[in-house]
């Protein structure tokens, strides 16, 4: 019975992989593709923000201005030191972890209201900075310029360049897959169990020795590491930036990803990820107003779908099974 | 010195906005404990309110004032009724995340609306006056005065008044005020319609000197947030008095420091309390 599900589960697994890999053979056209590389890009970071909301149980209102720092620090590397992309992007990860790290410190051993109250201050007032150091960051009108990562290469005088659309697909595809490892080895490793105990009863899991504090910061590092990832590909792809990129307004479309999708799932931030910007596009009509029926999506999924899709997809399942083996 | 006093005169403005401000969010977590993130959402829709009234309705000053606060108090009871009540037995969480979504409407709401273009309203009356040496105008006299008298009111409404009394009940000992008959679910309604409405006397007072738009919420309500933590998340002298320091503190820092970064520098000041004393300097233990 069992092994029977592991194989099915192998083989819905293995056919998605597939799906995500050949996706530019069927789609072809420029703009399609270009809303597929901001679909990886927005997976990327949501699985971030759901590390942190869904293991934790934590609203990080900043996410959004991580990844505008992740962004931004890439950039400035790239553009104002002269580094190559492939050392600056994982530097202004780095920059962007320490300083989820130092935001932990104080904020995470604080409980109940004070953490999202925190983070929301700090991302206004962090894209007040942005906004205002002209000589930094370019100020509100932002940096302009950027190159595309530099091409790896190959053996034979060949190389793998990055100016195409299809290619920094795949670029974005293999940081996706990275992610996806990385949480899933880590949800399911000590740290991760020691946090669902967090999660039940912090008390509790207190007394018998869990040191909480450590293991919330850990989480929170490594999940604006993976904004600020998804921020420097954002900048690599995109060549220009706006202060807007780190306004904390960016956190509630994330957010809204995660939530669509499922909150404390693997599957919920790529399933949101990938609706919500195909959503945003056939939206368009809307202008304007496309954020307002955001909100009210927000509003609805918590009043009436708090497990988004894939934990209603889990629930229905288990259902299923259940009514099954009751026969 | 004339510096020195124009700046106090600025901070003592700036103060009284943000004690407005901070005194209706922390009247709210008192009753129903939870920060209300969209109260900064709500200050820039009460100014837009009255915006609407003055230019397609030809409306004075002041009657768009009285016309915001009413809109302001309903439509706080509407989102406290229909927006917050349903999450009350639920994480904590969901409510912070149904704040956003109401963010979301709130400000693309006005952005649709009025555009993302600053907007003017014109004060009632623009004479100058000349104290001690440096000069005042009169806009800035009635938002101190305004905001001072409507202090002291809220102050005997809640001491003297039997509503203000089941706020307070409220506030201390839900289980223990509804066991004395009070109607905490009216109650709770009632302090989220007055602090939504107090939210938008600011905004209104306030919008003749600083220009309105969809985003000026943003950084007062951060402010709000920085001042109820230093004061006591649910303290009302904590509000006031921190709005006041508050205020002057940004004022001085802009002007005698930096004038970029001085929201920056406060938050830090909160995230050094926060470090310090992760209650706040008030705050009850929980």
């Amino acid at each position: 019975m069992t092994v029977k599900n592991e194989n099915k589960k192998r083989l819905i697994y293995g056919f998605l992989i597939l799906m995500a890999v050949s996706a530019p053979l069927f789609i072809t056209g420029d703009y399609p593709r270009h809303i597929m590389v901001m679909c990886g890009i927005c997976v990327i970071s949501s699985m971030g923000l759901n590390l942190i909301l869904g293991y934790v149980g934590q609203l990080n209102l900043a996410h959004g201005t991580f990844f505008g720092i992740g962004a931004y620090a890439t950039a400035l590397l790239i553009q104002g030191l002269g580094f190559s992309f492939w050392v600056a992007l994982p530097v202004g990860c780095l920059i962007t972890a320490i300083l989820g790290f130092l935001t932990g410190l104080p904020t995470l051993q604080t409980k109940g209201h004070y953490f999202p109250i925190a983070t929301m201050c700090l991302g206004i007032s962090i894209y007040y900075v942005v906004a205002r150091w002209d000589a930094l960051t370019g100020g509100a009108s932002g940096l302009f310029g950027l190159p595309r990562p530099n091409p790896i290469p190959l053996p034979f005088g060949r190389e793998v360049a990055f100016e195409s659309t299809v290619s920094c697909y795949y670029l974005v595809l293999f940081f996706v897959f990275l992610t996806l490892l990385v949480i899933a080895r880590f949800t399911r490793s000590l740290v991760g169990k020691r946090l669902a105990a967090i999660r039940g009863n912090e008390n509790l899991a207190q007394s018998v020795g869990i040191n909480t504090m450590r293991d919330k910061v850990i989480f929170l590092s490594i999940s604006t590491l993976i904004a600020g990832l998804a921020g420097g590909l954002y900048a690599a792809y995109m060549g220009s930036l706006m202060a807007e990129q780190a306004h904390f307004l960016g956190s509630f479309e994330m957010l809204l990803n995660v939530m669509i999708g499922g909150v404390g799932t693997l599957a919920g931030p790529i399933i949101g990820g990938i609706l919500l910007p195909i959503l945003t596009e056939t939206l368009h009509f809307l202008g304007g107003l496309r954020l307002v029926v955001y909100g009210i999506l927000l509003i609805l999924i918590m009043g009436f779908l708090p497990q988004g899709i894939a934990g209603s997809l889990r629930l229905a399942t288990r259902y299923y099974e259940q009514r099954r083996t009751a026969k | 010195m004339d510096l020195l006093l124009q700046t106090i005169i600025n901070g003592i403005m700036l103060g009284s906005v943000y004690a407005m401000v901070a005194l209706g969010l922390t009247l709210i977590f008192g009753i129903l404990e939870i920060p209300n993130f969209a109260h900064g959402a709500l200050y820039m829709l009460g100014a837009y309110v009255a915006f609407f009234c003055i230019s397609s309705m030809g409306a004075s000053y002041w009657f768009a004032l009285v016309i915001s606060i009413g809109v302001l108090f309903f439509v706080g009871m509407v989102i406290e009724r229909f927006i917050y009540r349903p999450f009350y037995n639920q994480p904590h969480i969901s409510s912070f995340i149904v704040a956003v979504g109401l963010i979301l409407i709130l400000e693309n709401g006005a952005l649709v609306l009025w555009g993302a273009d600053f907007r003017r309203i014109s004060p009632p009356s623009s004479s100058i006056f000349n104290i001690l040496g440096i000069t005042v105008t009169s806009q800035r006299l009635i938002v101190i005065g305004v905001v001072a008298l409507l202090i002291i009111a809220l102050h005997l409404f809640i001491k003297k008044t039997r509503l203000g009394y089941a706020i307070e009940a409220t506030s201390q000992n839900r289980d223990g005020a509804q066991l004395m008959g009070i109607n905490t679910g009216l109650v709770g309604q009632a302090t989220f319609g007055l602090g939504t409405a107090l939210a938008s006397v600011a905004a209104v007072l306030v919008a003749p000197i600083l220009l309105i738009s969809p985003v000026m919420g943003e950084s007062v309500i951060a402010m709000a947030f920085v001042i109820i933590i230093l004061g006591g998340m649910g303290s009302f002298i904590g509000a006031v008095l921190g709005g006041y320091i508050i205020g002057l503190l940004e004022t001085m820092i802009s002007t005698f420091v930096t004038s970029y970064y001085a929201e920056a520098l406060i938050f830090g000041v909160l995230v050094a309390v926060l470090a310090v004393k992760p209650t706040g300097l008030f705050g009850k233990e929980h």
